[in-house]
């Protein structure tokens, strides 16, 4: 006759697979817990990292170029800013590569222009930035912060003022609000590009009686008369040098050997200095923005 | 009509199926992607998660659809229910299009709803950062669904094809979405190998073949137009987008027919 099966035989019999993970688990945390502290991360020399071809992430993307565009942005805005331990310094053959596999995806992606002229630009390559932002002034013909970005790019780095002053007009005819500004930006890098300041006086004035627009138009006269004020006071310290057959220390001797009433007022503000003797317009200082 | 008892047998053989549950969590998990994505851009929070949610759709409602026609077509040969549902005198394309309605109208349901859902939450994310392009979500969001529901409509086509005749369930999941991956993505990956020379070895001949699938699968990808919601402006809609539409329809009746006329001479034993 077959014994009664015990309580503890059935309950091991019905949760048999249960238990059996139960015990398992129970055997890899002790397995853990046992060996010991985790080791230091082992230095693996990081070279360099993947960064898929364009064609190759839309087939990995099931078709969807948008959403091949989009995850390499994230991994980037979220991964290739940080400092690599290996080299002190981030990514930044990573992130030419990324920041143009996705122009290729998508060259309207707002989010890759913006983070291209950031970091490529202003981390020594701005060709590269400059072909990433080119691709979004083709795609975005209603933004006129690429080509801004671009103009500003060629006459900063490369002192390219033609190229610059297009895109400044291509970034004036998609932005209603700030198109003056940056007409008079167009105008004044040509003026302060030009050696002789009578020239670039005769520039201005040409450019302020062909404006159009009276905003502009307003904008260049002040331009205008602060250059004025500058040929004033050269002019000025010129005859005193004649004069006195000395050169001048100060500029306050101007004023008391009687040679000039008042200093020229300059309608932006600025004021001019006088340093190394000799007058020039008084710049703002922001640092960082030296030219190269 | 004979169609509308086939077509309510149908979406009672979904609701059956526990779709309503599986759509339910498949909103669910939208809102939460979408709600995520936004987190991750700087200056456009609203274009991303619009961006990011059609893409989630766009490869969510195809397994939904695999899903129906397994449900209404696979399970009606796998288990033999045939054996009464066509028993009777009836026509087999009163059988074939019903349920295809049933379960097309389904996903277009589904894809309404998680529409709808895209556009409140995109609207709530869109009052946070005020963005330099807003997003459109008038006439373009509404052509950009438009053409969703046509691509999905050749991957119900294909999907109903692949069930009718394939012996395996499971040919129906991989064949479809096979199909779509080469179908959305071809006439991508040819556009940008023309612009990338170095990917392979001789891209002149790897192109030749490619373009040959032209002729074999209907351009999906020209089908995806988000770019006119994405950045409010209707010139991204393509020049040819009645040739891509025309093309499409075509395919799906093409294939409907085919559908049709197998499943009118398959002997059952």
């Amino acid at each position: 006759m077959a014994t009664q099966p015990t309580t503890i035989q059935l309950v091991m019999a019905r949760f048999r697979l249960p238990l059996f993970s139960l015990l398992t688990a129970m055997l890899f945390v002790l397995a853990v817990t046992l060996s010991g502290p985790a080791h230091e991360r082992s230095s693996v020399y990081i070279n360099d990292r993947v960064v898929i071809t364009a064609p190759v992430q839309v087939l990995l993307m099931a078709g969807d170029r948008f959403l091949a565009a989009n995850m390499e942005t994230i991994r980037l805005a979220a991964t290739g800013l940080e400092i690599n331990p290996q080299t002190g310094m981030t990514d930044g053959r990573y992130l030419l590569r990324a920041h143009r596999t996705i122009s290729e995806l998508n060259p309207c992606h707002e989010d890759n222009y913006y983070l291209a002229n950031a970091l490529l630009a202003w981390g020594g390559a701005e060709n590269e930035a400059n072909e990433v932002l080119q691709r979004a002034i083709a795609c975005r013909s209603w933004d006129f912060l690429p080509p801004f970005l671009y103009g500003f790019n060629q006459y900063f780095f490369d002192r390219n003022l033609a190229e610059a002053q297009d895109a400044f007009e291509t970034a004036a005819l998609r932005s209603q609000e700030n198109a003056i500004q940056l007409r008079r930006l167009a105008i004044m890098i040509e003026a302060e590009g030009m050696d002789d300041e009578v020239m670039a006086l005769n520039y201005l004035r040409r450019q302020r009686d062909d404006a159009v627009d009276a905003g502009l138009r307003d904008m260049l006269a002040k331009r205008v008369l602060r250059l004025e004020g500058l040929i004033a006071l050269r002019r000025a310290q010129a005859e005193y040098e004649e004069r006195f057959s000395r050169p001048l220390s100060s500029p306050h001797e101007l004023l008391s050997s009687g040679i000039i009433e008042d200093f020229p007022p300059d309608p932006l503000g600025l004021g001019y200095e006088f340093d190394n003797g000799d007058f020039h317009m008084r710049q703002l200082k922001i640092p960082g923005l030296e030219p190269r | 009509m004979l169609i509308f008892a086939d077509i309510q047998l149908g979406l009672r053989l979904a609701l059956r199926a526990r779709f309503l549950v599986v759509g339910f969590w498949l909103i669910v998990a939208l809102g939460a992607i979408v709600l995520m994505a936004a987190q991750f851009s700087g200056r456009q929070p609203a274009t991303i998660a619009l961006d990011i949610g059609l893409s989630a759709i766009r490869l969510a409602l195809p397994v939904v659809l695999v899903m129906l026609m397994q449900e209404l077509f696979s399970r009606e040969f796998e288990r033999r229910y045939y054996l009464s549902s066509l028993s009777y005198p009836r026509p087999r394309h009163a059988l074939l299009l019903g349920r295809f309605i049933a379960a097309y109208g389904l996903t277009i349901f589904l894809l309404l709803c998680m529409a709808i859902l895209l556009a409140v939450l995109v609207s709530v994310i869109g009052q946070g950062y005020a963005q330099a392009t807003p997003v459109s979500l008038g006439l373009p969001y509404a052509i950009t669904i438009a053409f969703i529901s046509l691509d999905l409509l050749v991957l119900a086509v294909v999907a109903n094809l692949l069930a009718i005749f394939a012996t395996t369930p499971g040919f129906v999941l991989i064949g479809t979405l096979g199909f779509m991956l080469i179908a959305r993505s071809f006439s991508a990956i040819i556009t940008l190998l023309q612009r990338d020379g170095d990917v392979v070895a001789n891209p002149e001949r790897y192109q030749e073949s490619l373009s040959l699938i032209g002729y074999l699968f209907p351009d999906l990808g020209a089908l995806d137009v988000r770019m006119i919601a994405l950045y409010n402006t209707l010139n991204f809609l393509p020049g040819n987008w009645p040739t891509a539409v025309v093309t499409a329809l075509l395919y799906s009746a093409t294939l409907l027919g085919v559908s049709l006329w197998l499943l009118n001479r398959r002997r059952f034993s």
